[in-house]
């Protein structure tokens, strides 16, 4: 189905680029939280290995 | 002694002065602008790995022309319009450029191609350290693709021509190849023709357009480089499986093109040497080599000539400079997000000629402060600008299609 076959052509690039707006923020906050999850488990194997060698101490 | 006509010897000096005037007119034009190019290529002006093979086969196919049969004039390099199957077979085994059009052109493989090679040029880190100012900017560079889009409406192209022709703005050669192909299959020469040709203007141009629309003062800001994080491959390798599935599953129509960017993207990461090299060198300049090739020999004066390509060229250059003015404006906001810490000319790089956009921002910035140095930004913007111009191209093709 052309789903812009009721819509004008400026609603249709309104539409399009509301559409790229959220999928493209949608792409940089997954990004954000991948890099954010990735740094805590970085910071965590870091802590726990540090805890480790204080304890051994 | 039978009567010798010399002009059926040199059939490609008859068939000018045979055929119809506009056409013959036309091939003139288009020799002597494949001579041009090549020139302009050679010289540097424009880009040599696309221009100077396009030239060569502009100016040989509207040269070669002869008669095929008594009545029809033609060449035996490629015909674009043949799509009956069992005429297909004919053509694919007398026209020696055929096989490569119908086995990589027309279905798409050579953009896929391309966007193999660039994944693997291509470092997603950018984007990853700085993943909303990125995106932002690229937002805004998306501008010509969406003002031009019912502009071209209103000049009497189709939604689907329209989005064809839009797509300039996003200044990403496959992607406009790929979108014209599924939209307007009858224009697509003349659309992918006019994007390369800009393409390859916006190294000229664009450096103008930061001169005017930013200070010099603003020109010199210094980006803080110190506070980047550093990005495992690791990291980059998950980004790009997760984004890749992601786009796939939303924009299934657009899925070759992103898994053959992400593809390019995880080698480059896995640092596995012979794929990249492969990647890198053969698949990149091999198709890159075949893509100009087959744009020139494509430019034939009886496919190309068509109404509409005036509209296509007026359209395609707004397209460009609105989306460059959009980049340049994205920078000014992040500039004033950031309160003076974002070099506004940074903005151009959203304009998603990889990497030629981001080198003309670095260029521009150290003419105005020699120790300020922002590319990794600008990449940053380069790559978030092909995220946003596929995901634009997967939601045109998914609507009009």
């Amino acid at each position: 189905m052309n789903a812009s076959a009721s819509m004008g052509p400026v609603q249709t690039a309104i539409v399009v680029y509301i559409i790229c707006i959220v999928i493209a923020l949608c792409v940089a906050g997954v990004i954000k939280l991948l890099v954010g999850y990735i740094k805590l488990q970085q910071r965590r194997t870091a802590a726990k290995a540090a805890a480790e060698t204080g304890s051994h101490h | 002694m039978p009567q010798l006509d010399i002009l059926s010897l040199f059939q490609g000096i008859a068939t000018m002065v045979h055929g119809v005037p506009m056409i013959t007119i036309g091939r003139i034009i288009l020799i002597t602008l494949g001579i041009a190019f090549v020139y302009l290529g050679v010289k540097g002006t424009l880009e040599p790995l696309i221009m100077i093979p396009m030239g060569i086969g502009m100016a040989a196919v509207n040269a070669g022309v002869l008669y095929l049969s008594a009545t029809t004039m033609g060449t035996i390099f490629i015909d674009p319009m043949v799509s009956e199957p069992a005429k297909l077979l004919d053509i694919l085994q007398i026209d020696f450029l055929q096989p490569i059009y119908t086995f990589t052109f027309s279905n798409g493989l050579i953009a896929c191609l391309v966007f193999m090679g660039i994944g693997v040029i291509t470092d997603v880190g950018y984007v990853m350290m700085a993943p909303f100012s990125s995106m932002i900017i690229a937002i805004f560079a998306e501008l010509g693709t969406i003002v031009t889009f019912p502009i071209a409406v209103w000049m009497g192209l189709t939604y689907k021509e329209a989005a064809s022709i839009a797509v300039v703005g996003g200044a990403d050669g496959p992607m406009v190849l790929f979108t014209s192909l599924i939209l307007a299959k009858d224009i697509f020469v003349p659309i992918t023709i006019v994007a390369y040709l800009y393409l390859s203007l916006t190294y000229g141009g664009y450096p103008y357009l930061i001169r005017l629309m930013v200070p010099k003062r603003l020109r010199g800001i210094k980006m803080n480089l110190k506070n980047i994080p550093k990005i495992t491959p690791g990291e980059k390798i998950t980004f790009s499986i997760i984004t890749c599935t992601i786009l796939c599953l939303l924009f299934p129509v657009a899925a070759p093109l992103f898994m053959s960017f992400f593809l390019g993207v995880v080698i480059k990461e896995s640092n596995v040497k012979p794929f990249i090299e492969f990647l890198e060198k053969t698949v990149l300049y091999g198709s890159t080599f075949f893509l100009g090739l087959l744009l020139g020999v494509l430019c034939e004066a009886n496919t190309i000539l068509n109404p509409k390509v005036l509209i296509l060229l007026v359209l395609g250059s707004l397209s460009l400079l609105i989306s460059g003015i959009g980049g340049i404006i994205g920078g000014y906001v992040m500039y004033f997000l950031t309160k003076g810490k974002f070099n506004p000319v940074v903005g151009i790089a959203g304009v998603s000629c990889i990497p030629t956009t981001a080198k003309v921002a670095q260029k521009e910035i150290q003419k105005a402060n020699m120790q300020a140095i922002v590319l990794p930004y600008a990449m940053g913007a380069n790559v978030s600008g092909v995220i946003t111009s596929a995901i634009l191209a997967g939601i045109f093709v998914t609507m009009l299609r």
